[in-house]
């Protein structure tokens, strides 16, 4: 008797779903190494939503895939890095246990679902091939299950498009046939890479809800990669933002919103349309400059070219993480300022921040305006 | 798994039907390409000046049959009514246009009869090819930078750099005549011309002796070309986002190798073998005539040195629909295993 | 790898980088924020595109040498006959001679020397691959540039015309053109390379166009077009420079299928006719006393593939060079 997603349920006590320590993905390339994820930890909990928010190059796709054991051949997890599954350690284990893991465990989602089927396959053969992987079922049950499945990711007519092939779907039904696939196995964490980002606005909301509503039935844990604040600020529970490779701040959703303390989060937050705004107050502000190459790294902070507050100590000494305030960590050597101004408000004085005294991580004691 | 089988058959044939329409524009659109081919044909021979001219010195023929022959094909008429009686001979498969003048007799059966000598050579040779070429041009590209992947590449440009004709000589020295010699036999271990020696002609190990060179010599830029298709078309698979898709859903890496890469690599190529299955089908004329192989393309060599037109042109036409032909199946099937093309 | 960072200065250092393979590259500055007047910050390698060719290029060493080779090949066409002691059609009757000392190759059974005929033949070989592939690369081009800038119906009635050269089956009908040549007398070589230039050229229009039909989209055309370019204009300067990669790679290859076809056709006595020597011709030569002098064959088929390996190797080369297409890590 197959049982459906429908039954599935993740249970709610145990331990933390994924727990990542000093994660560090390096690329071999002939210009050099490039430290795609250096040093990045974050946790997530049961039935937790984490977002994981940067621009292209800042590392969340390569994160992801490096939980999955998804990088090239290229790419190499760092000593000292950990992952922690439900407990159990998956940097180092064999390659057909992870594949027992994936898929069945964690499943993952792409941005591009037109590329991310396989053309010349129908969905049911993908979907079918899925379920089987990891479930013992013949054919006709497979089948059976992959038709609800579509069904619960809300594809009208299943047992129709399961004959279909991909390019007969449009975007979002691509996207919910992905969906189900992730689904087909009682997975408990679910990875999604940009999901919507390929999508019409309102398709978006749609597929959003969709996974908004699975998480409420079912448990599953949710990490979500996006540069778009907006879906951050409807599904996430906890952010981690990301930049050059690194972590540079991490919080629950509502404090980082109210009280972001790094200038960055402030530039992607100010680079958000807002319909309270005042016009003349406050003018959008994107952030100027492009993001670093990841190889040719400078020894301070990544952020500081592009960077409105930037000091002359910015540039020396890279400004590590702490926790500025319980359960907010930032990587800025100026968060405490920050963290009292509102990131939205007329342009917050130059000279405010540079006159307050800098906490600088290390404990170093250094006057004020180095060097000039 | 019987069923599988026929429900492929099924699906092809439902996939012709549908096609219908296309396949009859391009039925129409293919007997545009041969009136074309012909015309052009047609107008080089006619320059060529009096086409009899080597059947007048021969004494063997009486006055009066050359002229007999001189008025049913129109050589007194201007060159574009002779095309028609051309065409018109051709079509009949009969008439003056249409018969050889060296054989004096209908040109069709005779290119018929040589064609299915070259269909010989050329299965093996395909078969040979699809062997070899395909594997080579996979493992490279799943290989890539490796060292079988280098000593690949340098062979398939070795491979496309020789003139066929070149290497078939040499082989037909080295492993017909020295291998001979170093053996010490009496008959060469691979014979160097013919189809069969006189009267073995249902010997198949016989026959096999005669195929390995000429088939040889063919393979080489064959498969040189076809793998390194397969190679390219493969990269171009392996860099897919479906193939990211299917390990995240835990697939061993060999079924995504062997299901969702291998599947979308082989469509392309199979274009490609279906276009060189029809040139080498046109006969390749130069392998033929070092092998003295009694096919279509030798047929053509000799006819153009006894300048014997009506061989000539219907030896051309024949090419030609085999060519159109064949690039008509090749669109077929690339539309049937391709599901994103079916919908035209 | 060395780099400097300099505070916020107006300094305009001079800084060089090493890759890893050890060519050293010029730093410029770059990133620049708006919102702070003074120096630069980080350095990222600056190159033009002409820098980035060769070094891409260089890379291939295979497509070095066969550069080099290839211009060796071309000059000691153009000047060997003027170092051999020998003619190439002068028959002596001293019968075929195996290598020696005074004839390097050998001779053949008319006692001509056997490299003197083997670099004239060079001298037709590879003047009719330059030739053809120029040709067919100019005609190639100019219907390209037209179907692809203009579309719509000159671009369908071209295609359909493309295609229906591309039906014509090369070999038979340049064999039919090169028997009607040699009944009427008139001097092969041209006549050959014309015919091959007239059938070699649809590649290339494919490419043109196609190239054309994209960039004819592309925002920059639209600009020029804003500010009353002419057509003329827009085609020389702006597609035109920006189609050039493919045309010039095919070429490169053209002039290797070239040479391929002028042997094959020479060899079956179809192309260019004794006396003049041409590799193909001398080995359809060497052919008859294949088994007596065996030396013969071996020569002109070496210096076949010797050129067509270099040029397949250079076309290859430049493909790659020319592509930036090229990722190698994906993130």
């Amino acid at each position: 008797m197959a049982d459906t997603a429908l039954n599935c349920e993740v249970p709610r006590d145990g331990d933390l779903m994924l727990e990542v320590r000093n994660l560090r993905t390096y690329f071999d390339t002939d210009e050099g190494t490039v430290k795609a994820v250096d040093g990045v930890s974050f946790e997530l909990g049961r039935g937790e939503t984490l977002a994981i928010v940067g621009e292209s190059g800042s590392g969340k796709t390569v994160t992801s895939l490096s939980v999955l054991k998804l990088l090239p051949k290229t790419a190499k997890i760092e000593d000292g890095s950990s992952i922690l599954f439900e407990g159990r350690e998956l940097v180092g284990i064999s390659d057909p246990d992870m594949q027992k893991i994936r898929g069945a465990e964690i499943a993952m989602i792409f941005q591009d679902p037109l590329t991310a089927l396989n053309p010349v396959y129908t969905v049911g053969n993908q979907l079918i091939e899925a379920i089987q992987l990891h479930r013992d079922m013949n054919h006709r049950e497979a089948r059976e299950l992959a038709i609800a499945l579509l069904e619960r990711a809300g594809i009208p007519e299943p047992a129709k498009r399961i004959d279909d092939y991909p390019h007969m779907l449009s975007g979002g039904m691509r996207q919910r046939a992905m969906i189900a696939m992730a689904l087909s196995c009682c997975q408990k964490i679910l990875i999604a890479d940009e999901p919507t980002t390929a999508l019409d606005a309102t398709i978006q909301a749609q597929i959003l809800q969709l996974m908004e509503s699975l998480q409420e039935e079912i448990g599953i844990s949710i990490i979500l990669i996006t540069h778009d604040l907006g879906v951050v600020a409807e599904m996430a529970d906890r952010v981690l933002v990301m930049y050059g490779g690194r972590k540079v701040e991490y919080a629950a959703v509502n404090e980082l919103f109210e009280h972001s303390m790094h200038p960055y989060t402030w530039g992607l937050l100010r680079s958000l349309p807002r319909l309270d705004a005042d016009r003349n107050a406050e003018r959008l502000l994107p952030i100027p400059g492009v993001p670093p190459s990841l190889i040719h790294l400078p020894p301070g902070c990544h952020f500081y070219p592009r960077c409105r507050f930037r000091q002359d100590i910015c540039a020396e000494k890279y400004p590590d993480l702490r926790e500025v305030v319980p359960d907010h960590w930032a990587a800025c050597h100026f968060a405490e300022t920050l963290k009292d101004h509102d990131a939205h408000a007329p342009d917050v004085e130059l000279a405010e921040v540079a006159a307050a005294p800098a906490t600088i991580a290390g404990g170093e004691d250094e006057s004020e305006g180095g060097e000039s | 798994m019987a069923g599988t089988h026929v429900k492929l058959i099924g699906s092809f044939l439902s996939h012709l039907r549908e096609l219908a329409p296309f396949i009859i524009r391009r039925i129409f659109y293919s007997i545009g390409v041969v009136a074309f081919v012909s015309v052009v044909v047609f107008a080089l021979v006619s320059i060529s000046g009096d086409p009899l001219a080597n059947l007048r010195e021969n004494p063997r023929i009486a006055r009066s049959d050359i002229a007999r022959i001189e008025q049913r094909m129109g050589l007194n008429k201007p060159k574009y009514v002779q095309f028609g009686y051309w065409l018109r001979d051709s079509v009949r498969g009969s008439g003056e246009w249409s018969t050889s003048f060296s054989y004096r007799a209908p040109v069709f059966p005779i290119i018929w009869d040589r064609f299915k000598n070259t269909l010989v050579l050329m299965s093996v040779t395909v078969l040979v090819c699809l062997v070899i070429a395909i594997p080579l041009g996979v493992f490279s590209a799943l290989r890539q930078y490796s060292k079988l992947d280098y000593a690949v590449t340098a062979l398939s440009f070795f491979g496309l750099s020789m003139p066929v004709f070149w290497f078939g000589l040499i082989l037909q020295l080295v492993l017909g005549f020295y291998l001979m010699q170093a053996l010490d036999l009496r008959q060469p271990l691979f014979f160097t011309a013919s189809m069969y020696t006189t009267g073995f002609e249902h010997d198949w190990l016989n026959r096999a002796r005669h195929l390995v060179l000429p088939v040889t010599t063919l393979a080489l830029a064959t498969v040189a070309g076809w793998s390194r298709y397969q190679r390219s078309s493969m990269l171009d698979v392996l860099n897919q986002d479906y193939l990211r898709t299917a390990r995240a859903k835990g697939l061993p890496e060999s079924r995504v190798i062997a299901k969702h890469a291998l599947k979308n690599a082989l469509i392309p190529v199979v274009t490609i073998v279906a276009i060189d299955l029809a040139y080498l089908l046109g006969g390749a004329v130069v392998t033929e005539t070092i092998f003295a192989w009694p096919g279509m393309g030798r047929l053509f060599v000799q006819a153009l040195e006894q300048r014997d037109f009506p061989m000539v042109m219907g030896n051309i036409i024949f090419t030609s629909v085999l060519l159109v032909v064949f690039n008509l199946l090749a669109d077929v099937i690339y539309g049937f295993l391709d599901p994103r093309i079916r919908q035209e | 790898m060395m780099i400097r960072q300099d505070k916020a200065t107006e300094k305009e250092p001079n800084v060089t980088t090493q890759l890893r393979d050890g060519t050293e590259v010029p730093l410029e500055g770059t990133d620049r924020s708006p919102l702070e007047p003074g120096g630069d910050l980080i350095y990222v390698a600056g190159r033009t595109q002409g820098q980035m060719f060769w070094l891409r290029f260089k890379r291939h060493k295979l497509a070095v040498v066969s550069a080099g080779v290839l211009l060796a090949l071309y000059l000691i066409a153009i000047f060997g006959p003027m170092l051999s002691p020998y003619s190439f059609d002068k028959i002596e009757y001293t019968g075929a001679k195996p290598p020696s000392m005074s004839h390097p190759l050998g001779t053949d059974e008319l006692g001509r020397d056997e490299m003197t005929r083997v670099i004239y033949g060079g001298r037709i070989s590879l003047m009719v691959g330059i030739v053809v592939a120029v040709l067919s690369a100019g005609i190639g081009t100019v219907v390209g540039m037209i179907a692809g800038f203009y579309g719509g119906r000159i671009d369908n009635l071209l295609m359909r015309f493309t295609d229906m050269m591309l039906a014509l089956p090369l070999l038979p009908l340049l064999m039919v053109a090169g028997l009607i040549v040699a009944d009427l007398k008139i001097d092969s070589m041209w006549a050959i390379v014309v015919i091959l230039g007239l059938l070699e050229w649809m590649a290339v229009a494919r490419l043109v166009r196609s190239s054309f039909l994209a960039l004819r989209e592309k925002e920059f055309v639209e600009a020029a077009r804003a500010m009353g370019a002419s057509d003329w204009r827009i085609i020389t300067q702006h597609l035109l420079p920006n189609s050039i990669a493919p045309i010039v790679v095919n070429t490169t290859l053209v002039v290797g299928a070239a040479i391929i076809v002028e042997s094959v056709l020479s060899f079956l006595g179809f192309g260019i006719q004794p006396p003049t020597p041409s590799w193909g011709n001398m080995l359809s030569n060497a052919r008859s006393t294949m088994v007596l002098y065996p030396w013969l064959m071996w020569a002109p088929g070496v210096a076949i593939v010797l050129t067509v390996l270099s040029v397949n190797f250079l076309g290859d080369g430049l493909r790659d060079a020319l592509d930036p297409t090229q990722v190698r890590v994906r993130e």
